[in-house]
């Protein structure tokens, strides 16, 4: 008997010193009423180890240069991935960032990153708040070799990209497929919409106000178009936005149209935090848009809406909550 | 159905002959090599990091303490003909010797007339996520706020009254502000025929073209430039042509 389990115990030993370690590769359940992705994963097959060790790094200050500030540090999961109610994040050194940080989820559906789209692909979204000296005031090379020099991520990169030599891209990868992995698509909206739940009297007229007043720019399931709209926030620019990317005199003032999914978690509001509430927000767009030359034409003039309309708005705009998304431990350390 | 297919089995080994045929006239065997070697200059002089001062087009005093930029999409020229090295992207750094000699191998063994690359990275590769090799966002030659590769960096300090730093960094792949060039370099009436044996081939780079034709710009007014733009694209359209010939060995 007890050579029999010898035997056995041998058996088991050599089959775990011999087992060739292959990631395991995942399909990520993409919502049935999204549009197709624009990061398809296409030379980055989503693993459950790539994902697991893109989340390791997201939730690491190692990342930034005095190893005090996570990505995680600025996005928060139970404020969907925002900077739970700060109108400028802190980064290293104390430094407080020029705009106010963005929730993060749904990445596969943006085309571009930030509120000036500045960053062109999710891949390389990172690089932008790792460097910046605001935010992590890191260099890409110390990264990477602090990250090599660790003693467990080598053989993290080892399981799931198959080599624990360091690079980049890796990294970016890495990243990429947790972040890739964030899915928000289970608001009451969305369970409304397939049939599972019903709209109060009130969220319905929101929605029909939504639709009308609301949804040229914040357009479809996503609730937004992704273009840059200067939407009256201010006549002088101190932040030139979209310009800062383009150079052109014609950007000046305009921001990338937000998705609205998980707006009443997201607060401050606006590109530099300037509104608190939702209400504050509603208010902007029911009052006279200060005048520039990149004015919206969308917005040329005051949305009509009563306050009891307003409440209806506001009352729709909380049924983009997804409450399951924000509960999800798959997306804490 | 059958005769379909075999018509178009046909067809298909009819058009690979044909692409064969193409590459047979460039050459039969493809085990040239080739050196470039890129000599740094300031018109005649050789360029010293730091050290050496020199007068630009413009007049400026000038000494530099950085010069690296990224060549790419490199294209040997016979005739009408050209052959494609694919995936070549290469950083040039006058601090780094290694770095100004770019090895190619596996090169059809015929004769050629010029050479042809870019002078940064084509809009592809500024817009495919993370790269590798030359193009690893580590090598300090990419703008994380703004996606996209910086083709050239020259820093280092002009004589205005104060020694004053400058830092000009250009980059940009899209229209208007689209600061990728090309050159192309004949070799004149020399050719480079490459055999058995290891050739090198000498380019000279100018810097001082980057101040020069068509417009004559002094670092007193441009000192600084961190991103694509309407002065990236002056220095773009200066240092197009700082690239020429030297020698074949």
């Amino acid at each position: 008997m007890r050579k029999w389990c010898a035997l056995v115990l041998f058996l088991v030993v050599t089959a775990c010193g011999q087992k060739v370690q292959s990631p395991q590769q995942i399909t990520l359940a993409l919502p049935a009423h999204f549009p197709s992705p624009v990061y398809s994963f296409q030379d980055n097959p989503p693993t459950s180890e790539g994902i697991a060790l893109g989340k390791k790094l997201f939730y690491d200050p190692l990342l930034s240069s005095d190893s005090t500030i996570a990505c995680a540090s600025c996005h928060h999961l139970e404020r969907a991935f925002s900077d739970g109610g700060k109108m400028f994040s802190i980064g290293v050194n104390g430094k407080l960032g020029r705009r106010n940080a963005p929730g993060i989820f749904n990445v596969l559906w943006h085309p571009h990153f930030m509120a000036d789209g500045g960053v062109n692909h999710l891949e390389v979204m990172p690089l932008a708040p790792i460097t910046d000296t605001l935010e992590m005031n890191e260099k890409i090379s110390s990264v990477n070799q602090k990250i090599q020099r660790s003693k467990f991520y080598p053989a993290l990169f080892k399981t799931a990209f198959g080599s624990d030599s360091i690079t980049t891209r890796k990294v970016m990868l890495a990243l990429a497929q947790f972040m890739g992995s964030i899915i928000s698509a289970d608001a009451r909206y969305d369970q409304v919409k397939a049939g599972k739940a019903k709209f109060t009297q009130e969220e319905e007229q929101g929605e029909k106000l939504f639709m009308q007043q609301c949804s040229g720019c914040h357009v479809g399931v996503l609730f937004t178009d992704f273009s840059f709209r200067n939407n009256g926030l201010s006549s002088d620019f101190s932040d030139p936005g979209r310009a800062r990317v383009t150079s052109n005199e014609s950007d000046e003032g305009k921001f990338k149209v937000p998705s609205l999914r998980n707006v009443a978690l997201t607060s401050p509001y606006m590109h530099d935090g300037r509104f608190a509430s939702l209400n504050e927000v509603l208010n902007h767009y029911r009052n006279p848009m200060k005048q520039s030359a990149t004015l919206d034409k969308e917005q040329l003039s005051k949305i009509n809406l009563s306050d009891k309309e307003s409440k209806a708005v506001l009352a729709f705009l909380r049924t983009l909550t997804d409450s399951g998304f924000i509960r999800n431990r798959a997306f804490l350390p | 159905m059958k005769y379909h297919l075999f018509a178009l089995i046909l067809l298909l080994s009819v058009l690979s002959c044909r692409q064969k045929e193409v590459e047979e006239t460039i050459a039969p065997t493809y085990s040239g090599r080739l050196n470039i070697n890129l000599n740094h200059l300031v018109d005649t002089n050789t360029l010293h990091l730091d050290t050496s001062w020199y007068v630009n087009a413009a007049g400026d005093s000038m000494r530099v303490s950085l010069f690296r930029y990224y060549i790419s999409n490199i294209k040997l020229l016979k005739g009408t003909q050209s052959w494609s090295i694919n995936n070549s992207y290469f950083l040039v750094d006058e601090s780094m010797p290694l770095t100004k000699t770019i090895q190619l191998r596996n090169l059809p063994e015929t004769e050629y007339d010029g050479i042809e690359f870019i002078i940064g990275v084509d809009s592809a590769r500024n817009m495919s996520g993370a790269q590798t090799g030359a193009l690893d966002p580590q090598n300090d030659m990419f703008w994380g706020w703004a996606s996209g590769y910086i083709f050239l960096k020259a820093e280092g300090y002009y004589r205005d009254s104060l020694e004053r730093g400058f830092s000009i960094h250009v980059g940009g792949f899209k229209y208007p502000n689209n600061a990728i060039r090309k050159a192309t370099i004949s070799f004149g009436s020399q050719k480079l025929y490459l055999g058995a044996g290891l050739k090198q081939l000498n380019l000279k780079a100018n810097l001082n073209e980057m101040f020069k034709t068509p417009l004559t710009l002094s670092l007193k007014n441009i000192y600084s430039i961190h991103e694509p733009g309407v002065n990236a694209v002056k220095y773009a359209d200066n240092y197009a042509d700082m690239f020429s010939f030297g020698s074949i060995q």
